[in-house]
């Protein structure tokens, strides 16, 4: 945690310091198709994917808690 | 860039599966802490500060939505299902953070809840891998929800890159603040009931 912050912090300095614009796209991209890879590799140890019922409880969690966190937010932030 | 995601998610599953491919933490690490660098450079360069203030307001809404969407989410689908509200509340409420809600449901419930846990986080992240561009056409800025904790880390690039560096830092401090809570609630949460 500690690590994110100061490298997040340490762009923001440098930003600051440097106030020149870069494309940063490719390496977003870069990025996340590397933790996409990790959290994909991950699922595979755990054999996760085998267990047919919790998997179905656990996609219809998933994408309710989605749907009903974007509502609210959308209700919350409408109007700014 | 959905192409790319979803091919590097089946060959993770499949490299996990079948070659029981272990990567060590620091891969993980290093990615986010070079994510998370640029995006504090593409943020100090372009960001507005005179708004700031009200994107940090902004913030703040969707942290209340999002920890009520999820809490509401796993109240209702027990009561669909008939099953423990607890391990679904607390489920839900990992907000994405599967590396905690897993274990800490397999220590406090057992194996099922913990794999329930693991499965409905490790989804959240990926379904928001794969709709948040869809989500924020329709809803803009109120799509960050659904990335719930993972808003300030592994869903950031994808945030930035479909919404820009504004919303990227309402993602930053969304994720920031439901980090901190997603422990204390769902601690609280499973040695008080």
């Amino acid at each position: 945690m500690l690590n994110l912050a100061l490298a997040f912090a340490a762009g923001l300095l440098i930003g600051l310091i440097y106030k020149k614009r870069t494309k940063i796209d490719s390496i977003l991209l870069l990025t996340i198709v590397a933790i996409v890879f990790y959290v994909g590799i991950e699922v595979g140890r755990s054999r996760a994917i085998f267990n047919v019922n919790l998997l179905i409880l656990s996609v219809i969690l998933s994408f309710s808690a989605i749907v009903f966190s974007v509502l609210f937010a959308h209700i919350l932030t409408r109007g700014g | 860039m959905i192409h790319a995601v979803v091919l590097s998610f089946i060959v993770g599953v499949l490299a996990g599966i079948f070659l029981d491919l272990q990567l060590p933490g620091i891969f993980l690490d290093v990615t986010l802490m070079v994510m998370l660098f640029f995006i504090g450079y593409d943020l100090a360069v372009s960001i507005n500060y005179k708004r700031l203030k009200k994107l940090i307001l902004v913030s703040t809404k969707l942290v209340v939505a999002t920890v009520a969407g999820s809490a509401f989410a796993g109240l209702l689908i027990a009561l669909i299902f008939q099953r423990g509200m607890l391990t679904f509340l607390a489920a839900s409420l990992g907000m994405g953070w599967y590396s905690l809600t897993g274990p800490l449901l397999l220590k406090f419930q057992g194996s099922n809840p913990g794999l329930l846990g693991f499965l409905a986080n490790v989804l959240r992240e990926i379904f928001t891998f794969i709709f948040y561009p869809l989500f924020y056409r329709h809803v803009e800025i109120a799509a960050v929800s659904m990335a719930g904790a993972t808003s300030m880390d592994t869903t950031l690039p994808l945030i930035r890159k479909t919404s820009g560096s504004e919303v990227a830092l309402v993602a930053i401090v969304h994720g920031w603040i439901i980090s901190t809570l997603v422990p204390i609630i769902l601690m609280y949460l499973l040695s008080t009931f």
